[in-house]
């Protein structure tokens, strides 16, 4: 099959985008699904807002940063590109049962023992998951696009979108409702698993259990608009979220003023990493930990003080 | 016929192909039917389009090299482009899907892992091959074989064979669900089933590129479906040099200088905390300032499941 052969909308016969892989390819001249393969998936979108408020979030974003509005009139924006993305939601039902461990260090008179506590809990929820319907897809501000996509409550039809109007590419969705139930039961195993180990400062588990119910699943259509800028002949990217128009990640540069800061905060931990371990030393040898930690500080702000970029990520 | 090369028909289109003779699968460059060499059997494909042309490419490398920190302020005027190549790069593409299971103490348990699994088809012989793997594709621009697209650049055919990259598959799915449970349950781990499933052959477009500055070689990648910097070599100015070892030196010297202060009070531990401490503080900047040429990538990442409560019972 090449590109030659065309498929068309099964509704208004317009052109489809229809690509290898594709399972569901919404016609982007009147928002019909065009299905590809056996099972269906409900399909919703999260309506773009236009380029030019997008345009004016990203200026507005960087004339309200502390940075970057100083140097604002030096900034040229080259490229703007908006793209609705197929992004998997489904809520999951999950039972089961774990035995975790946790290692604790406790002082003894002037010497630390350590000793293995053991936890165990059960759980019996819903949670909801959001994971991108493409393949082996990576795009900055994705993942951030995915996290906020996760919790959005006020999906629409593709009807309700004028599909004329937005002239968006919808990139097709790629996994199967087969595939998505399995992802998302595996998603759930995996969510369960880290939630428990994190809330419960477990260093492992002895027993985790996590049988998946997938309750309900669908498609959502989110837009993601992609932004490249020059500042001093420099590239820099942004992600803005189409539906709300907020920043999801943006890379900034590293002025002189983060580089002293960060060189300053090094020799701090090196200064640290002399004195406190010593301050402490007349009690145990614990403090062999607090050098490493302030070796591993100290290393992380010097190659902060010469990096590129900093980036900012939505939270 | 060159050396190192075959002659094949095209079951498709007639077309008399030149092959490598280690190709285990063939794409034709003119109408794109895939098949595998031994069996004659169809495979399915698709590509990724190349949208950054030359001068793009040589504009993002280049845009992406002047916001690094130490480059010479000459560069945009000193630095040449000296050499460029795309390159069409196969790709086998894997869903994979496993079970694994654990009993402990007379409770058992089942795990689900899920995974797309993607890998080199072919090997280029340049130096590019090393940052092939693992490589995330970019999110937008599949489509059918375009012969246009094929002819563009280097179109390497796989060498790969097709059996070795799915056992490649299937020990990574294996892997990552006996991992999966090793990781939830202390007991004993067996595998459960394996599915792996082929979803196509992808060639996927890379510029590969050079360019010279005062005298010097430096080397870059490029994704060219994605515009994503995957590798830059770059110079570095003499002062940017100069300010990192003497801010090395002077995170070295403040450790030493707190941990004999420290130790004049009766504790060794202030000695060997300082150098230890300073000397892992200052080696980022010592290595950036001695290495012969600096290197960068884009770091871009991929996305993953996420999830939050709905509700608790």
């Amino acid at each position: 099959m090449t590109s030659e052969t065309v498929f068309k909308c099964s509704n208004c016969g317009a052109p489809l985008n229809y690509t290898p892989e594709t399972i569901a390819c919404v016609c982007e001249y009147c928002g019909t699904v065009n299905w590809f393969g056996e099972g269906r998936f409900e399909v919703f979108v999260l309506p773009t807002r236009a380029r030019s408020e997008v345009i004016n979030a990203f200026w507005g974003r960087m004339k309200s940063d502390p940075d970057m509005r100083r140097v604002y009139q030096e900034i040229e924006l080259i490229e703007v590109q908006g793209f609705y993305v197929p992004i998997l939601v489904g809520e999951v039902w999950v039972r089961g049962e774990w035995i975790g461990y946790k290692v604790v260090t406790e002082k003894k008179g002037k010497s630390y023992t350590t000793r293995t506590v053991r936890k165990s809990g059960s759980f019996n929820s819903a949670v909801r998951l959001a994971i991108e319907a493409r393949r082996s897809a990576a795009e900055y501000g994705l993942p951030e696009l995915v996290e906020q996509v996760r919790s959005v409550q006020s999906a629409h039809p593709l009807s309700s979108v004028d599909w004329r109007a937005v002239k968006l590419p919808v990139l097709n969705t790629e996994v199967s409702p087969e595939e998505a139930v399995d992802m998302l039961k595996d998603a759930a195993e995996d969510s369960m698993r880290q939630s428990i180990r994190a809330s419960q400062g477990l260093d492992g588990f002895d027993y985790y259990r996590c049988d998946a119910e997938v309750r309900k699943y669908w498609i959502l259509l989110a837009p993601l608009w992609c932004l490249v800028y020059k500042y001093r002949g420099g590239m820099f990217r942004a992600s803005i979220s189409g539906y709300n128009l907020q920043t999801l990640r943006v890379s900034e540069p590293v002025f002189l003023g983060h580089r002293i800061v960060y060189l300053i905060g090094s020799a701090l931990a090196s200064i640290a990493g002399a004195v406190i371990p010593a301050l402490a030393s007349s009690e145990s040898e614990f403090p062999i930990g607090v050098i490493f930690l302030a070796a591993a500080v100290g290393a992380y702000l010097s190659s902060k003080a010469v990096s590129d970029v900093r980036e900012e990520v939505w939270k | 016929m060159e050396v190192g090369f075959k002659q094949v028909t095209c079951p498709s289109c007639n077309a008399l192909l030149k092959a490598p003779h280690a190709a285990s699968v063939i794409v034709c460059p003119y109408c794109g039917y895939t098949f595998e060499v031994r069996s004659g059997r169809r495979l399915a494909y698709y590509m990724f389009p190349t949208y950054v042309d030359s001068p793009a490419a040589w504009r993002i490398v280049m845009q992406f090299i002047v916001r690094r920190y130490g480059v010479p302020e000459d560069f945009m005027v000193e630095a040449n482009p000296r050499f460029s190549e795309l390159h069409l790069v196969p790709y086998y593409v894997f869903r994979c899907r496993a079970s694994s299971h654990c009993v402990r103490s007379g409770r058992g348990a089942s795990y689900l892992e899920t995974a797309d699994y993607s890998v080199p088809a072919a090997r280029t012989g340049r130096w590019i091959d090393s940052h092939l793997d693992g490589f995330s594709f970019s999110v937008r621009g599949r489509s059918f074989f375009d012969p246009r697209q094929a002819q563009r650049g280097r179109f390497h055919m796989p060498t790969v064979r097709y059996e070795e990259a799915h056992r490649a598959a299937h020990r990574f799915i294996e892997e990552r669900a006996l991992s999966e449970a090793r990781e939830s349950c202390g007991g004993a781990a067996r595998l459960g089933s394996v599915e792996v499933d082929f979803v196509g052959l992808a060639h996927y477009p890379f510029w590969l590129m050079e360019y010279v500055y005062r005298g010097g070689v430096y080397r870059a990648l490029l994704d060219a479906s994605g515009g994503k910097v995957l590798y830059v070599e770059y110079p570095l100015r003499a002062g940017a040099r100069a300010m990192m070892l003497a801010a090395s030196a002077a995170i070295i010297g403040l450790g030493i200088a707190s941990g004999l202060a420290v130790s004049a009070t009766g504790s060794p531990l202030g000695l060997i905390g300082g150098v230890t401490t300073s000397v892992a503080a200052a080696l980022p900047l010592l290595a950036k300032a001695l290495a012969s040429k600096s290197r960068g990538a884009e770091t871009i990442s991929r996305g993953g499941a996420r999830y939050r409560w709905v509700k608790g019972g």
